[in-house]
């Protein structure tokens, strides 16, 4: 099976960072490894999206260095970005019923 | 291409943002090209395969920098630039015009002050005109030989400490003793300011007075209030 | 302890900026009453310190620039008791500097008038003619500055008047009234050499003619 592009990053993103903050090679790890390698992107690619959101006000940024000395910029889920969290999760579930309501009714007939 | 070679093509693409703002930009894609590297590394990746790797799976550098500039209004780097010039000039003004915080103070002040010398009994008689309050704050008993009477201390300010008085206030009021004009002398004292003036009224009087009234007019305001005498008169 | 540095989006650094520049001028608008963005505001504070304590309205606004600094502007105000001229110019402190003459509009009489001499080195001597006339049509309007001087030899008092008519851009006829404000380069000080001793006002109003004295008179002067 080819290898899925992602779409719909936005909901992954927030759902990543539901639980806690993380930064963008963060993400691409956890992705890969929840998503079993189903999905996978051009990296640097994920930025403009992350950007975008910040600039939604569905994330906020901050940068922390690390004991290593390495500078890493944080994502952090704000008051608005749960509430979108919730309604982009609610709108996927309603259209994967769809799409299954669908594939079933075809096996049927 | 090298983890360089990557982060210069994005950067080419980021014109419409600060230096600043471009330099973060860098900070955050090169960390993330040096920790997909270093994973690569402890999977058994020579040096720098592992880097060309990792900035190769970065995909088109054009297109994220594109994707990212686009993001960057210059609308909003204006308005910054704009509020930060006012804030600019504000600070100088405020440097300038800090000594009007002690005219406040005087305001404040001018609100419970009491006469200095023992000889004056503390009064808190209070007027208001316009926007402005006047205070009789102490009145004594004078006697010079030529004539008796008493002085009034008075003070006026605005009813806001912030505000300003009516600098010339003290011209345009009256003091009468039975219905007559009575005014001796009158001057300044005290500390005054745009936000609070004194001034101490001598008012000669002839046996019999029991009250002096004093009136303020002045472009349709009109306020009068009567001072009995009879506690300083013997 | 680790170093956390929070990034802002360009729009909320903007918006940070502008909400501290909005405290700032505030406080120094309502504070200290300086940096002034708008000239009425001067104009206001100066006329509280007056003691027009009404609310008042301008009724006429000149821009006069080069009368005595480059940002001149002189404003006819008037209120139910009150009717005044006032003066302020752009300094580094905002609008500032200013200075209002408020004079009675209560006495109910015809004509309400005032002129204020400005002097200030470098430039030559000015009056500003000020007021209002009740009356809408016809009415036109001569200011003088009057010099009067005691002739030894004739045994006489010498009266010399110099003015000029005001013009129509520099009246407003509104409610009833024709208001005005009226600047020249003193007369007397230019013929003569000398102050003037007191100054009138002509009115022709219709089939009337009659002049008055200027009672309400100022001087400011500027370094």
């Amino acid at each position: 099976m080819k290898k899925q592009s992602i779409e719909h990053t936005q909901l992954l993103v927030l759902s990543l960072l539901a639980s806690r903050d993380i930064y963008g090679y963060e993400m691409i790890v956890e992705l890969a490894r929840r998503s079993q390698n189903v999905f996978e992107m051009k990296e640097g690619t994920l930025y403009p999206v992350l950007h975008a959101m910040e600039k939604a006000g569905t994330v906020a940024a901050y940068e922390q260095t690390a004991p290593t000395g390495r500078t890493r910029k944080y994502y952090r889920l704000t008051q608005k970005g749960r509430g979108c969290l919730a309604d982009e999760k609610a709108a996927w579930a309603r259209y994967a019923d769809a799409v299954n309501a669908v594939l079933r009714t075809e096996a049927l007939s | 291409m090298n983890r360089e070679e990557y982060l210069n093509a994005v950067a080419a693409e980021l014109r419409g943002l600060t230096s600043y703002e471009r330099a973060a930009v860098r900070r955050e894609l090169e960390g993330h090209i040096e920790d997909h590297a270093e994973a690569l590394r402890a999977h058994g990746y020579p040096e720098d395969e592992a880097e060309a790797r990792a900035a190769e799976r970065m995909g088109d550098p054009a297109e994220t920098g594109r994707g990212i500039a686009r993001l960057y209004h210059p609308a909003w780097l204006w308005a910054e630039r704009v509020a930060g010039a006012l804030i600019a000039v504000m600070a100088l003004e405020l440097f300038l015009g800090f000594g009007g915080l002690g005219g406040v103070a005087g305001s404040v002040y001018a609100r419970f002050c009491k006469p200095d010398d023992a000889h004056v009994t503390a009064l808190d008689e209070r007027m208001e005109i316009g926007n402005d309050v006047v205070r009789l704050y102490g009145i004594n008993r004078y006697s010079d030989g030529q004539e008796d009477g008493v002085e009034l201390w008075l003070c006026a300010y605005d009813r806001v400490p912030t505000g300003v008085v009516a600098q010339n206030i003290w011209g345009w009021s009256a003091v009468t003793a039975n219905g007559e004009e009575r005014v001796r002398y009158a001057d300044g004292g005290g500390w005054s300011n745009a936000r609070v003036t004194y001034c101490h009224i001598k008012v000669p009087l002839e046996p019999g007075d029991k009250t002096v009234a004093l009136r303020f007019e002045r472009f349709g305001e009109a306020v009068e209030r009567a001072v009995d005498l009879t506690e300083v008169l013997p | 302890m680790r170093n956390v540095k929070r990034l802002y989006t360009r729009r909320a650094r903007a918006l940070r900026r502008a909400a501290v520049a909005l405290a700032l001028l505030l406080f120094c608008n309502v504070v200290l009453h300086i940096g002034y963005l708008l000239p009425i505001q001067a104009i206001r504070l100066v006329e509280e310190s007056e003691g027009v304590y009404e609310p008042t309205r301008a009724v006429m606004k000149q821009w006069r620039p080069n009368m005595m600094h480059l940002t001149d502007r002189l404003y006819l105000n008037e209120g139910e008791h009150s009717l005044s001229l006032g003066c302020t110019h752009l300094t580094p402190l905002g609008w500032d500097d200013s200075f209002v003459w408020p004079g009675d509009a209560f006495d109910g009489g015809d004509v309400q008038a005032g002129v204020v001499d400005m002097s200030r080195k470098g430039h030559e001597r000015l009056l500003v003619f000020y007021g209002r006339v009740r009356g809408t049509e016809d009415v036109t309007l001569t200011a003088n500055a009057v010099r009067r001087d005691w002739d030894d030899a004739a045994q006489t008092e010498r009266i010399r008047v110099y003015g000029h008519g005001v013009g129509e851009e520099d009246c407003l006829v509104r409610g009833g009234y024709t208001y005005f404000i009226f600047v020249e380069p003193d007369p007397v000080m230019e013929k003569l050499q000398q102050f003037p001793t007191s100054y009138q006002l002509v009115v022709n109003r219709g089939e009337e003619h009659f002049s008055c004295d200027i009672e309400r008179t100022a001087s400011v002067l500027w370094g």
